[in-house]
């Protein structure tokens, strides 16, 4: 296939934040997982835990508790707010106050009718979720000590809550404690916190504390069955299987240790509780985990969501990289800049350049010109970016929040770096973005707005128009948020893919709908336009990729092609889903395809590997005798060795590559120390 | 007895079209699945998508599952119950199939293995679709009455034809009533058919008809939870008449769920079994429908999907269609007999083969009937009774290779031979022990019978080809080698020196060929702790030559590598057997005046050895600065530079 010159670039410093919490649905199989900048991630475990949704944060806002009440989504935190977020728009619909200051702990019971809230001043709080609305219903009696952890019986008349030094148990009809369990300390002036407490269906209370120690009471009576002291420090998150035979515990000491209940040997000895196994799959505290009857749920400190099977042995456990699932980096093909999204800025870099023309493979080239950054943008009252954009000949940025879009202006100036214009009289019907993208000729900028539409605005540093808005044709159903936004070279097709599987083709000329391409059961995670075809790229989330000609409303031969054979095993295999997708500007036969460990260049012209044959990587191939290697070389060329690659795209020429990667090790150095364990011989 | 294997998906479907049905394709290892819009072909395997066709138009519905007709390769399908549409696999839109338009609307489309496709008419008449197709104006009559609606239909082979049975319900004030057509269709017979009618009375006045399955009996599900069976005797029914009244015999009451008033599938499994599914119960249960006994009982939780709308049942698997999901499980059924039901009869083991549905499909290693029997004629000690009615029947055995390939065969056959007193079946042996298929534990008492006759290089064809020998078992080969007798063993090749010339290194103690043996012993994988509890059993003579010569393979053995691993017997190897030698006897060697001068040689030995490797710590320190102080190397996944270009090929 050729050369190609690859910029591997590293200096872009996106910093994950730490998991606080996980919820799971179990109806739609989906997870919320919430970090410390408040914002909230969804991830579809049935496709392929792509990360569907991401709510973003804000400053003044905690998520410590998120709750799913059918396909409504709750949090509450240390801000005191219980907020309902409205699942299209991306953002929150309403707060309602705790009553009780900052809120640590929520839960809803079996019928998904009341969700209770533990909070600061010692009071568990009832609310009653209504159609459409979160109503505060009453208050328990109030204890001394803030609560910090509860959870519902499943008949939904008991409650248990763990706060420093004991454990409660309420009769929810009167809001009074019919049980406490003293926690014993182990110094005398030092309070032992429970950090998390479970409550099965035969009134057995499962109790973390700060202790390390993981202890299963008599509910009714409040005596100790079983203490297990197998955490070296505070166990902070606890979950039970469905059929409240194993449960999980996780803490500061990150180990994630299952316990089994063991039936008696005889016919009448009681059951008991037995350590299992133990995995070690995160470096650092694990705050939140949540058992989804596949699978284990972990997160914590280090960022990473961990998804261990349950019970299946020899499927291997997931890891989900902290990094978001869409575009953080965009790329100016013709004025080569790169603009780096962070949570509240963006970063344009001018990329460097070679003098060099060729080298050897994979030798790192001498470097004429080195990268200089041109512009740190900071948002406003520092509200998280949702999407941004840059054109390609790099004289308009855009980048949109949960409630504006912003547009800049950076007209090219002889003898000054860069001068940055905001373009202050936006259009009043310019809806806020979701994702944003600018036509070719950088005429035009499309967004799609957080009402499923996709807006069409002509750009002019002093009055820019909107020329129209996209709506997807009437289905009945309500509009679901755009996952995917792709524009045609020539500014005249606008493909926005939806949440619910569709993807709508608009004519730009015509300002009207022109095709829906066949439903294919996964979320498209990734799609383009052919550079001079009406022709639509289209990767799901499950790995498969349709080539769609929008104009003759058919797949392409090509795409049947690979349909009939049908893919590589290997590349089906494969756990991350592709981010990205782009065909080589000068070769559009070319291509590219990116997730975050690898990125593939597929050649249409190449025969495709067949099923059941051996899959070569790029550097396997690389290592190989010619004569070999051209027989085993096939469409894909897979470049691996790459751990959180952020984006792959060509610059104009097509003979550059701009790989963005950030190293693992770097997030992971500028985490805090671990907890320090006495090894043996250290 | 029946049982059912975990449940697994085959494909999930959009929440937002309705599945219509799941049909096989190609004797059940495909389905067709069909929802309103669009036609798939998975593969049940590996459920892979093979095919898959769509309606693009607007207003165009499918209104039956497409079936798949072997005969023609050819699929077929109702659109807006008027069009018949055919088509064959390479296809590639719908809009450019056969169609073929008729008047009335068709509700169902059946086939029976080695017979024409079935249509049957809102009406209620059954046709064969060559018929129709080959003139689609034919006048079609009704069978059923204006007030009459169709609501289950089915077509069972009989004879050389086949019975069409459709039920229709009548709503008349306050009552229902169910109407059985059956109708029997001959092939190449295209007259209208003729029908005869039967009344089915339901099991009380309120009840609605669930759901249906035919065998020689029509079984039926009411709303009332009674599971009844009419006979279809074709004498009872009078021939376009009123119809004869049969009343529902009832079989079962079933524990319905309160409320559920639809949600029941039924589906015929073999002759006495049928597969169960109700609304609100997540499950799938097989029933006997002799003395209707729930024989198997499968949760459907770990499956994505809620619900259970229908079974289907192809060869040995039972499809679940459910709400957003297609599931499979396999099933097996044996026969109940009444002493099973009432659990006299011990269940024999019966366990599903488990199978990998992820990778391809593994081919499981039947024995063909002819091996078989030779095999078990080999086994048999009455039909095999001396050495060269034994020989002969293994040559001719020897001809499948794949009996040699299966390990259970080769197992049995190692037993038979080794158990056998009467003759001593050494090539057989030689022969299968070379297969490398036999592992320590498969065959107890091979080493031992070899050692019986005496068969060296027998013994070490089988130290060399069986797999996995316990360490007592390598224990008692050691105990062996050291009482041979030197004069069996040809003189090996090993270059073991017998003499050297310094002073201090100890001597061989034993022959050549011994002593290459024995290494091939020490060789062998072993876990030290199983080890020192063999040892323990050796005689102490035997000790101490196994001491001496341990003692001198310490001063010549090389030091461990990865490159010949299980090949030569290495330091570690021989320290680790020495160690454990040593602990197992130690309290006798520390006592007996005569050990000492062997274990002060091999303290020599030791300190000889520590003394050498404190050297080396010496120089790792050395070599460990070096290193610290030199750049390191950059390598491609080292290189942690925020900024680099690089060239790649692509190839």
């Amino acid at each position: 296939m050729g050369e190609l010159k690859l910029h591997d670039v590293r200096f872009f410093r996106f910093m994950p934040k730490a998991i606080h919490s996980i919820a799971h649905q179990h109806t739609t199989n989906r997870v919320a997982v919430s970090r410390s900048d408040g914002s909230i991630e969804i991830y579809s475990i049935n496709d392929n835990w792509y990360q569907e949704k991401l709510i973003c944060g804000d400053a003044g806002r905690s998520v410590e508790a998120m709750v799913w009440v059918g396909q409504r989504l709750f949090s509450a935190g240390l801000h005191g707010d219980i907020i309902e977020y409205d699942m299209t728009k991306l953002t929150p619909k309403y707060a309602v106050d705790s009553y009780g200051g900052a809120v640590w702990c929520m839960a809803a019971n079996n019928s998904q009718s009341t969700i209770a809230v533990g909070s600061e001043d010692g009071c568990v709080r009832l609310f009653e979720v209504t159609e459409g609305e979160l109503s505060y219903s009453r208050a328990f009696k109030k204890q001394e000590e803030r609560i910090l952890s509860l959870a519902w019986h499943e008949s939904g008349e008991v409650l248990v809550t763990g706060s420093c030094d004991n454990i409660r148990v309420w009769d929810v009809a009167t809001g009074l404690p019919t049980l406490r369990i003293k926690v014993e300390r182990l110094v005398r002036t030092r309070e032992t916190i429970v950090w998390c407490v479970a409550i099965l269906r035969d009134f057995t209370i499962v109790s973390g504390d700060s202790l390390g120690k993981t202890r299963f009471w008599n509910g009714k009576h409040g005596t100790l069955i079983q203490s297990h002291h197998c955490h070296k420090a505070d166990v902070l998150s606890m979950c039970v299987s469905k059929d409240e035979t194993l449960v999980w515990t996780a803490g500061v000491d990150p180990k994630a240790i299952r316990f089994e209940k063991v039936a008696g040997k005889d016919e009448g000895s009681r059951a008991s509780w037995v350590r299992h196994n133990v995995a070690k799959r995160h470096t650092h505290d694990v705050r939140a985990l949540v058992n989804t009857g596949e699978y284990v749920v972990s997160g914590g400190v280090d960022m990473t969501l961990v998804a261990m099977p349950v019970g299946k042995l020899g499927k291997q456990s997931r890891n989900i990289l902290p990094f978001p699932q869409r575009r953080l980096v965009h790329v100016a093909e013709t004025a080569r800049t790169l603009l780096f999204q962070y949570q509240t800025r963006l970063e344009l870099w001018q990329l460097g350049n070679t003098a060099a023309v060729s080298g050897m493979p994979d030798a790192r080239l001498p470097i004429n010109q080195e990268p200089v950054s041109l512009l740190d943008l900071k948002t406003k009252n520092m509200k998280q970016i949702v999407c941004s954009a840059v054109s390609g000949c790099g004289t308009w940025v855009a980048y949109g929040n949960a409630q504006h879009v912003r547009l800049f202006h950076l007209p090219k100036e002889e003898g000054v770096k860069v001068k940055v214009q905001r373009v202050r009289c936006l259009p009043i019907d310019l809806r806020p973005a979701h994702h944003m993208i600018f036509t070719h000729n950088a005429s035009g900028l499309v967004t799609a707005t957080n009402q499923g539409a996709v807006q069409f605005l002509r750009v002019d540093a002093v009055h820019p128009v909107l020329v129209h808005t996209f709506v997807p044709p009437e289905s009945g159903a309500p509009p679901t948020p755009i996952s995917a936004l792709a524009v045609s070279s020539d500014s005249q097709w606008i493909a926005a893919a939806h949440l619910d599987c569709s993807v709508h083709v608009y004519n730009v000329k015509a300002r009207k709908h022109q095709c829906s391409l066949p439903k294919h059961p996964s979320l498209v995670s990734a799609m383009n336009f052919h550079p001079t075809e009406p022709w639509l790229m289209v990767v799901h989330a499950s790995q498969q990729f349709f080539e769609y000609d929008v104009l003759e409303s058919e797949y392409t031969d090509w795409s049947r092609t690979v349909q009939r054979q049908g893919l590589h095993q290997e590349w089906l295999k494969r756990l991350e889903v592709v981010t990205q997708v782009a065909y080589n500007p000068a070769n559009p036969t070319q291509i590219l395809l990116q997730d975050q460990r690898m990125f593939c260049i597929i050649d249409k012209d190449k025969k495709l590997p067949r099923p059941g044959s051996q899959f070569y990587s790029r550097e396997k191939l690389m290592r190989m005798d010619p004569a070999v290697r051209e027989e085993n070389r096939h469409a894909f060329a897979v470049c691996r060795g790459y751990r959180a690659l952020l984006h792959v795209s060509f610059l104009e020429d097509g003979a550059e590559l701009v790989a963005v990667e950030r190293p693992i090790k770097a997030v992971t150095d500028k985490l805090p120390p671990t907890l320090s364990q006495k090894r043996f011989g250290t | 007895m029946a049982t059912m294997s975990a449940c697994f998906e085959v494909c999930s479907l959009p929440s937002s079209t309705r599945l219509l049905g799941v049909e096989p394709m190609c004797g059940g290892e495909n389905i067709i699945v069909t929802t309103e819009k669009s036609v798939r072909v998975y593969r049940v395997r590996d459920q892979k998508l093979l095919h898959t066709w769509s309606i693009r138009q607007q207003g165009g519905q499918l209104t039956s599952p497409a079936l798949y007709n072997p005969r023609t390769e050819e699929f077929i399908v109702l659109m807006n119950k008027q069009t018949i549409c055919l088509w064959t696999k390479d296809l590639e839109h719908l809009s450019k199939c056969t169609k073929v338009t008729v008047k009335k609307p068709i509700s169902h489309l059946k086939l029976l293995p080695d017979a024409d496709p079935i249509l049957v008419f809102d009406g209620g008449s059954p046709w064969w679709l060559p018929c129709i197709t080959a003139a689609p104006d034919t006048a079609v009559l009704d069978v059923l009455d204006i007030e009459e609606e169709l609501v289950w239909c089915d077509v069972t082979g009989r004879g050389e034809g086949v019975l069409a049975v459709c039920v229709s319900k009548e709503v008349k004030t306050d009552t229902q009533s169910y109407t059985a057509y059956l109708c029997e269709l001959l092939p190449g017979n295209q007259d209208t058919p003729d029908y005869q009618t039967l009344q089915l009375t339901p099991p009380d006045n309120t009840s609605t008809l669930l759901c249906c399955c035919l065998e020689e009996h029509l079984l039926s599900v009411w709303s009332c939870g009674s599971v009844c069976s009419h006979s279809l005797d074709s004498s009872l029914a009078a021939v376009e008449d009123e119809g004869v009244v049969v009343p529902g015999n009832v079989l079962h009451k079933l524990d319905l769920p309160k409320g559920g008033d639809s949600g029941v599938s039924m589906v015929m499994l073999g002759p006495h079994h049928v597969g169960l599914a109700m609304e609100g119960k997540e499950t799938v249960q097989i029933w006997d429908t002799k003395f209707w006994t729930l024989q198997a009982d499968r949760s459907l939780q770990d499956v994505p999907g809620t619900g259970v709308e229908k079974l289907y049942r192809y060869g040995d698997y039972m499809i679940v269609a459910r709400q957003t999901s297609v599931a499979a499980l396999s099933f097996s059924i044996q026969p109940t007999s009444l002493a099973a039901v009432m659990g006299k009869q011990t269940a024999e083991a019966v366990t599903l083969v488990p199978q990998d549905w992820g990778g391809p499909a593994k081919k499981r290693r039947h024995l063909s009937t002819e091996s078989s029997a030779l095999l078990q004629k080999l086994l048999d000690p009455q039909q095999t009774r001396d050495l060269p009615s034994f020989e002969q029947v293994f040559s001719q055995l020897k001809t499948d290779r794949e009996t040699l390939s299966s390990p259970a065969a080769v197992c049995q056959l190692t037993q038979r031979v080794v158990t056998e007193e009467r003759f001593w079946a050494r090539s057989t042996l030689a022969e299968l022990v070379e297969t490398g298929l036999l592992s320590g534990s498969s065959s107890p008492g091979l080493f031992e019978r070899v050692e019986k006759e005496n068969d060296v290089a027998l013994w070490r064809s089988c130290l060399l080809h069986v797999k996995d020998i316990p360490e007592a078992s390598l224990v008692a080969r050691v105990q062996y080698l050291l009482g041979l007798d030197d004069s069996l063993l040809e003189p090996a090749s090993a270059d073991v020196p017998m003499e050297t010339a310094e002073q201090d290194i100890p001597t061989c103690p034993l022959s050549a060929a011994k002593a290459a043996l024995l290494d091939q012993v020490l060789c062998r994988s072993y876990s030290g702790l199983f080890l020192q509890d063999s040892l323990a059993e050796l005689q102490f003579s035997q000790v101490m030559m196994f001491l001496r010569y341990l003692h001198y393979k310490l001063t010549s053995a090389p030091a461990p590598s990865q490159g010949n691993q299980g090949k030569v017997v290495s330091v570690d190897q021989v320290v680790d057997w020495l160690c454990a030698l040593v602990d197992a006897h130690f309290t006798q060697l520390v006592l007996t005046p005569e050990s000492r001068d062997v274990l002060l040689g091999l303290h020599e030995v030791v300190r000889q050895r520590l003394q050498f490797y404190q050297g080396l710590n010496d120089l790792d320190a050395l070599l460990a600065q070096l290193k610290d102080k030199s750049p390191p190397l950059v390598t491609k996944k080292q290189d942690e530079s925020l900024y680099s270009i690089r060239t790649i090929q692509i190839f």
